[in-house]
């Protein structure tokens, strides 16, 4: 369609460019519709007598349905020529004078559409553009496509090669169907509409076209011939272009009642073939590339500036399942709050009949339970009893202490003494020895300079090797006492004959004091074989290990420490001596006690408020520490001073209380923690992450105060007093220092220095004291006077312990060598039995339990000599009941105790009542009147005469006569 | 229970005098309840009793309140248990007692269609 507008175009702008020379030549311009869309339109009044002249009278020669008529250009040059101006074709001569073809187009404008009644084309392609145009606007319907598809099915076309390869030109007059074109099927498809009338014809056609190329041809004159003719059903076939180019085009025409023009036009070889697409070089082959430029449009350049937006909120809904594992119903409850009665529903329930009737009959049944309980125990285990009683009255034999193993140092020079044992917390057949040098204060001060020359050790001892000692710590001077620490045993705290505190961390020996224990078949050999052959080997193993740290020495104790204890891990104190708890967990606070008259409070962390001097004395120090020490307590070495110290003072005098032992409340707990488990999985842990390593300095933040601990506890001294005391500072109302307050009571019961203090283990307040020559046993709380005082034994008693599993018994230690053992439940005013160990003083005694059938006590003596013993049954095994009659026992004493302490009262007053009354006696004998005095002088004297008169008679010098007389006077 | 059928049915009383009966009706019951209780209560080792309801509540208890409410309920399903186990043995047959002898105590629970009696008694003192 486009080339056509073009070349309206162009003969639109031919005709204009001739116009201006007409209209100057004649005045008459033609007037077309231009601005009806139309420039070929010219429209024309025609007269009736120019209708008849052409022939085209209206609603005779045209009419609605042929409203045209086609003229010749010379029939109107003729009606010009003779009608001249009047012609009704003037207006348009030079129309008529110009156009190219023969006839002109003349229209019966009926509607007046254009103004007048006719109109003129003035152009051949408006000519016959009106004579196609006529028959497109109403178009039969889907028959037609019908008929496409059947020829379409017919010539075998693929679908895809019908949008070029097929030009349909269908003109079908009668109902107006003229289907022609450029025919991409859309255009084809959308024009076709009923022709079901032309399917036959069509056959026909197609019948033809797959004829020959030969056969088409000899029909193709006909069907040319045809083209003009009117016949009544008339289809010509003409085939166009030889065989031998390979083309063929179809010609149809149907004539009659429809015309049908059918141009098919495709290369024969090509039909019914696949279609091949390929690719093309687009600049080789004209007109195969388009270009589409961009280029703005103004369209969407428009800003929008407002807008209307709806919006309704809607709950978002989702539906959401999923199948879980389903297994078995089960029916669960969980009552959290028990059911109860209110106080109403209690009392009318009590008031109710049916409850009376079920007690008073309920009631019957269980009286004679509770009375057949009351008379006899029947499920009392006789065998039980009877075994009990075989070992009360078992062989006297059994009782005694046996010897087990013994240890002595064999490599030290100079002969020393164990000062204190300590049994390894968790390893078996462990046990930690301190040597002191045998020497009084002043051969020690002679012997200083050579006793410097040699290490001041503790020897850890092994079952399994009695010769050479496992470990050996090394400290600066000889030790007192040690004690490992509760939380982790490889932490020892000992305390130093010059008043120093000494800390080893032994945590990288841990390994080959716990691998002793596979080495115990070596043992059996060592013994057999002579002991030189063993020497070089276990020289090797001889370990010495320096100490971590020690303490200040211008600030800690100046005199020997006499005992030292680690505070349990579940408080701490601060500078006040008030309770906190312990956040961290593990032991860090030491208590010590010392010669020099000070009780001192010690903490292992690092304290914050350091000077900076210190720090810069510590670097210094750092450097100079070997590389074999551990730095677990580098920052105590030789800064460490105590936190708190409290001094026991005499009050009156100068002279202050020489602590030698103290005993705190929580010791008894260290003993639970020897258990053997506890400790385990403590070692297991201080294995994962030791906690002293990374030690934070307590008192930091702030800690909760326990407010009910029981901040007193019990010092022996070296005078042999027992003080009960607190080390709780409380505030001196006249100077404002903190001042150790007034000792709870002071007793002085033993006659020598006090070397043991110590708990029960089974009972919490139940202490034994040892010193001098004797033993006492006191209850905290009862502040009269021990429970029981021994008498002064023949030998001066020199160490003390009790039982681990029995609560009646302890065992005391003697300077000649003997063990006592006391047995509350057998005797109380002597040991139950007495044992020889050694030749010297025993200084100290551990037991240790070792299994649920084995306890071992370790006594150490003068002579350096270490004694394992075991504990025979009887003295190991508790009988049935010995823990709650030995506390009855207890309280009988105590109650004993307070009686004592009454009848002390009441005697007191007796004696005061005894005193008055004398006095009074006196009183009134001063007071008696003279005459009274002489009455009773006179009763004197006639109580003389009679007794003078009963003596004479008697004599036989009066007579009996006088008898009378003697009656009368009486 | 005579006594008690006696005194609150006695037609005599009923007739003349109406708040007569209610008032010994409330007042004796209580009193032999609690009488009863201290009876058994009295005897030698006696720890607790206590009076507890069919659904495992305590009713009258001389114990303390978490004490009762955790014996009330273990006991009951116990006592339920061990008649079931009796009914299921013999149909007919029933449970009257029952005795749980513990190393420290004995627990005895008498069982009833509506109560149970349980008394905590420790034999070896």
């Amino acid at each position: 369609m486009a080339p056509k507008q073009k070349q309206k175009k162009k003969s639109s702008r031919g005709k204009k460019s001739p116009k201006p020379i007409l209209a100057a030549s004649e005045d008459m311009e033609p007037v077309n519709m231009e601005s009806m869309g139309h420039p070929e339109i010219y429209p024309l009044v025609l007269t009736t007598k120019t209708q008849e002249i052409f022939n085209c009278r209206i609603d005779e020669d045209v009419t609605d349905e042929q409203p045209y008529k086609l003229i010749n250009k010379e029939d109107i040059f003729e009606d010009l020529r003779n009608r001249a101006a009047v012609s009704d074709f003037h207006p348009v001569k030079k129309i008529v004078q110009e156009y190219p073809g023969n006839e002109l187009l003349l229209v019966y404008d009926k509607d007046f559409k254009y103004g007048l009644n006719f109109y003129l084309i003035g152009t051949e392609e408006g000519k016959e553009n009106y004579l196609n145009r006529q028959v497109i606007p109403v178009l039969p319907s889907q028959h037609l496509q019908l008929l496409i598809l059947d020829l379409i099915y017919a010539l075998r076309l693929s679908p895809a090669a019908i949008g070029d390869l097929l030009i349909l030109r269908l003109d079908l007059s009668d109902d107006a169907v003229h289907v022609h074109g450029a025919a991409p099927q859309t255009s084809v498809f959308c024009c076709c509409r009923r022709l079901h009338l032309v399917s036959s014809i069509l056959f026909c056609c197609i019948a033809c076209t797959q004829a020959t190329p030969e056969a088409a041809a000899a029909h193709s004159g006909e069907a040319q011939g045809a083209d003009a003719g009117t016949g009544p059903t008339h289809v010509g076939v003409a085939a166009e272009g030889p065989g031998a180019r390979g083309a063929s085009m179809c010609y149809l025409y149907c004539l009659h009642v429809l015309q049908i023009t059918y141009m098919i036009s495709q290369k024969r070889i090509e039909f019914g073939a696949p279609v091949k697409f390929s690719d093309q070089n687009a600049s080789s082959v004209k007109d195969a590339y388009i270009e589409c430029t961009a280029y703005p449009d103004k369209n969407f350049t428009l800003k929008q500036l407002e807008k209307d937006v709806g919006m309704q909120v809607i709950p978002q809904i989702k539906d959401i399942s999923t199948q879980t594992e389903w297994t078995y119903p089960k029916n669960a409850t969980i009552q959290y709050y028990p059911r109860e009665f209110s106080e109403e529903e209690k009392e009318t329930l009590k008031q109710s009949r049916p409850l009376v009737d079920f007690l008073n009959n309920a009631s019957i049944s269980v009286e004679i339970a509770l009375q057949q309980n009351e008379i006899m125990n029947t499920f009392i285990d006789d065998w039980k009893y009877l075994a009990e009683e075989e070992g009360t009255f078992g062989d006297k034999t059994d009782t005694h202490l046996k010897e087990y193993q013994s240890f002595t140092d064999l490599h030290s020079p100079t002969e020393k003494m164990i000062t204190c044992i300590s049994w390894h917390p968790t390893i078996y057949g462990l046990i930690a020895v301190s040597v002191a040098v045998r020497l009084s204060f002043e051969d020690r001060v002679y012997f200083s300079g050579k006793l410097l020359l040699q290490p001041s050790l503790i020897l850890f001892w092994s079952f399994s090797d009695p010769i050479h000692p496992q470990l050996m710590l090394e400290s600066p001077d000889d030790i007192f006492c040690f004690k490992f620490c509760p939380s982790d045993p490889n932490i020892i705290a000992g305390g130093c004959i010059n008043g120093q505190i000494v800390l080893w961390d032994i945590t990288a020996h841990a390994d080959r004091i716990e691998n002793i224990k596979a080495g115990g078949s070596r043992s059996k050999k060592a013994t057999l074989k002579p002991m030189f052959l063993l020497e070089p080997e276990s020289n090797k193993e001889a370990m010495y290990i320096r100490h971590c740290a020690v303490s200040s020495i211008e600030s800690g104790h100046k005199k020997v420490i006499t005992d030292i204890h680690w505070l349990s891990d579940t408080f701490e104190i601060n500078r006040m001596g008030s309770v906190f708890e312990n956040r961290s967990g593990i032991c860090c606070q030491l208590v010590t006690c010392s010669a020099d008259c000070t009780i001192c409070f010690w903490d292992i962390r690092p304290q914050k408020p350091l000077t900076p001097q210190t720090t810069e004395k510590k670097k210094e120090e750092s450097i100079e520490i070997p590389f074999d020490v551990p730095s677990t307590f580098l920052h105590l070495d030789l800064s460490w001073k105590p936190l708190s110290k409290i001094r026991l003072s005499k009050g009156e005098t100068s002279l202050d209380h020489c602590p030698t032992r103290i005993s705190l409340n929580e010791d008894h707990l260290l003993y639970k923690t020897e258990d053997k488990t506890l400790t385990q999985s403590k070692t297991v842990k201080a294995g994962e992450m030791n906690p002293y390593h990374n030690l934070e300095s307590g008192m930091a933040n702030l800690l909760k105060p326990i407010d009910d601990f029981c901040t007193k506890f019990f010092v022996g001294t070296e005078d042999g007093e027992v003080i009960y005391t607190d080390w709780k500072m409380e505030k001196d109302p006249e100077t404002g220092r903190h001042m150790p307050k007034k000792p709870v009571s002071i007793h002085t019961i033993h006659d020598g220095t006090v070397h043991t203090i110590q708990r029960s283990p089974f009972y919490n307040d139940i202490i034994l004291t040892v010193g001098g020559w004797n033993v006492a046993i006191w209850k905290e709380g009862v502040m009269t006077g021990p429970l029981l005082q021994s008498c002064c034994a023949p030998k001066m008693y020199t160490s003390g312990h009790w039982s681990l599993t029995r609560p009646g018994v302890f065992y005391i230690g003697r300077e000649d060598g003997y063990i006592d053992i006391w047995d509350l439940l057998e005797k109380t005013h002597e040991p139950a039995q007495s044992q020889n160990i050694c030749i010297t003083m025993i200084t100290y005694i551990k037991p240790w339990i070792f299994s649920a059938k084995q306890q071992f006590i370790a006594i150490a003596d003068y002579y350096g000599t270490l004694h394992i013993l075991e504990i025979p049954w009887t003295l190991s095994r508790p009988s049935t009941n010995e823990m709650t009659s030995v506390n009855y026992y207890f309280e009988r004493e105590v109650k004993h105790l307070e009686y004592v302490e009454q009848r002390k009262n009441i005697r007191e007053q007796e004696k005061k009542e005894m005193e008055l009354e004398m006095e009074k006696k006196k009183i009134k004998t001063y007071q008696k009147s003279k005459e009274q005095m002489e009455a009773e002088l006179k009763m004197d004297y006639e109580s003389y005469l009679e007794l003078e008169k009963t003596v004479l008679i008697n004599l036989g010098l009066l007579k009996v006569t006088e008898k009378g007389s003697y009656m009368d006077v009486v | 229970m005579n006594k008690w059928t006696n005194t609150g049915q006695g037609p005599g009383l009923l007739i003349s005098s109406v708040p007569g009966p209610t008032a010994t009706g409330l007042g004796e019951p209580q009193a032999e309840v609690e009488e009863t209780l201290k009876r058994i209560q009295s005897h030698k080792g006696v720890i607790g009793t206590m009076v507890v309801n069919a659904e495992g509540i305590p009713i009258r208890t001389t114990l303390d309140n978490s004490t009762t409410v955790q014996y009330a309920g273990l006991l009951h399903q116990l006592t339920m248990k061990a008649r079931s186990t009796v009914r299921d043995i013999d149909p007919q047959n029933d449970l009257t007692f029952l005795r749980i002898r513990s190393k420290k105590h004995e627990i005895m629970v008498a069982p009833d269609k509506e109560y149970l009696l349980i008394v905590i008694q420790n034999p070896c003192e």
